[in-house]
């Protein structure tokens, strides 16, 4: 074997990866060749402070075996929910965040979906709810211009109750110049997410979701700013067991919120 | 289909084992633990949802890789917003001849300094360059079981994983000298 024959197999050979019969010339032509046996030699130091500097220590995060097996053993959500005839609706952000810090004292252990992963399917969303749905009125959205809808936001309760036997939380952001433009209910996983969508003059919209697909996340909102195509914040939500989730055109948007919401 | 706890049991034992290597192949393809996680999760799930069709026998291993792989490509690569690079302009996959390989002596100087010039530069890589690297180099599967994987085909990974090794090396040799002289009196 020639020597370049050798640095080719050199690879497969430390990968244990060529016939018995390649093995032997290949050790033999190391055997035979000193500047092959350097190369072979550093080769195999290279190989070994890759592996320490690479591959060291990333064991799986402490109790994610058992969040696995949460999330398999994970069962549908009751079909009945006695339901919160306590409609939530934020006035102001101050009152935002008042809610947010009452909501935070409670215990919120759902095993279920990490945070990020509905974050990028409602991040999706976002998109397709932002403009509200002018002029297309239909079962699942509703529409609260004047020339849709003569209640105004008056309909969003009665709305969210054709589809849900639950009240939803809405969380108006006035105080940051926004109103209602539209609603709709739209299915994740099986489960519904009503959504309310809030523009304001300069066409930026946010969107809320109470959603309530299981998600695995402590008491404490999440700022998931690089979730998909928008910044996503979630937090537990007043209703047990579900999050809201408030997705936003754009980074500074989503900053200007929790300034806002004094939500750091 | 009514899933039994016996199915569920036997796919969380065959997870078991490889759970660690699936996390830190995860968090290698997505660079966050968060990420990572979700990652894991959302491949459990698919790999769960699919058991019915692993061929009990066959290598589980690989069988969970190619689900993550998949998963990795479908759910999260396509979302992120910054591109990757996508092909070798900006890293040279031919070796240099002209760089003479590292002698151990020269690695066991610099050591783990390296660590940080071959994380920049196998950030560098072309993604699926990467992933066969990290496969092989540090998760030590078999050059079958990542062309069973990533289903590519084993010549693609033979000479996927020899490209990337000899760039690495090239670019880590002439860092080694680098970092050498520059500790030099």
């Amino acid at each position: 074997m020639r020597c370049h024959e050798a640095r080719h197999r050199l690879d497969p050979f430390m990968d244990g990866e060529i016939s018995v019969e390649e093995n032997l010339r290949v050790l033999e032509h190391l055997n035979l060749c000193r500047a092959c046996a350097g190369a072979f030699e550093g080769e195999k130091a290279l190989r070994a402070v890759l592996r320490r500097t690479l591959g060291a220590s990333d064991a799986a995060p402490a109790g994610l075996e058992e969040r696995l097996a949460a999330a398999l053993a994970s069962p549908a959500p009751a079909t009945t929910r006695t339901p919160l005839r306590t409609r939530f609706r934020w006035g102001s952000l101050a009152a935002a965040a008042a809610l947010a810090l009452a909501v935070l004292t409670l215990v919120f252990s759902h095993p279920g979906r990490m945070p990020r992963a509905v974050a990028s399917d409602l991040s999706e969303r976002h998109d397709a709810t932002r403009l509200g749905f002018c002029g297309q009125s239909a079962r699942d959205c509703v529409c609260f211009c004047s020339d849709c809808n003569e209640d105004g936001e008056a309909a969003l309760a009665p709305f969210f109750r054709r589809h849900v036997d639950y009240d939803v939380c809405t969380h108006p952001i006035e105080g940051m110049g926004y109103r209602f433009v539209g609603a709709s209910v739209w299915d994740h996983e099986g489960r519904a997410v009503c959504w309310t969508i809030q523009r304001d003059d300069r066409g930026r919209t946010i969107t809320h979701g109470l959603v309530a697909t299981p998600i695995a996340m402590g008491t404490r909102p999440v700022f998931l700013p690089d979730a998909a195509s928008h910044p996503v914040i979630m937090t537990p939500s007043c209703q047990p067991g579900m999050t809201c989730v408030f997705v936003f055109d754009d980074a500074a948007e989503a900053e200007r919120f929790r300034k806002a919401a004094k939500m750091y | 289909m009514k899933v039994g706890m016996d199915t569920r049991e036997e796919f969380q034992g065959l997870v078991r084992p490889h759970l660690d290597a699936l996390f830190r192949t995860a968090f290698r393809m997505t660079g966050e633990r968060a990420a990572a996680e979700d990652l894991v999760q959302e491949a459990f799930l698919r790999g769960f949802r699919a058991f019915s069709t692993f061929e009990r026998g066959s290598n589980f291993k690989a069988w969970m890789y190619r689900i993550l792989t998949n998963t990795y490509i479908s759910e999260y690569r396509r979302r992120r917003q910054a591109p990757r690079p996508t092909d070798f302009a900006e890293f040279d996959l031919e070796a240099d001849p002209a760089v003479e390989p590292l002698k151990a002596e020269e690695v066991e100087r610099v050591g783990d300094r390296l660590g940080d010039a071959a994380r920049r530069a196998l950030a560098r890589l072309p993604e699926e360059h990467r992933l066969v690297f990290l496969l092989s180099s540090l998760e030590d599967l078999t050059y079958r079981e990542i062309a069973e994987a990533l289903q590519i085909p084993i010549g693609t990974v033979m000479s996927r994983l020899f490209r990337t090794r000899s760039a690495l090396r090239t670019e880590l040799a002439a860092h080694a000298r680098a970092l050498h002289e520059g500790s030099a009196p």
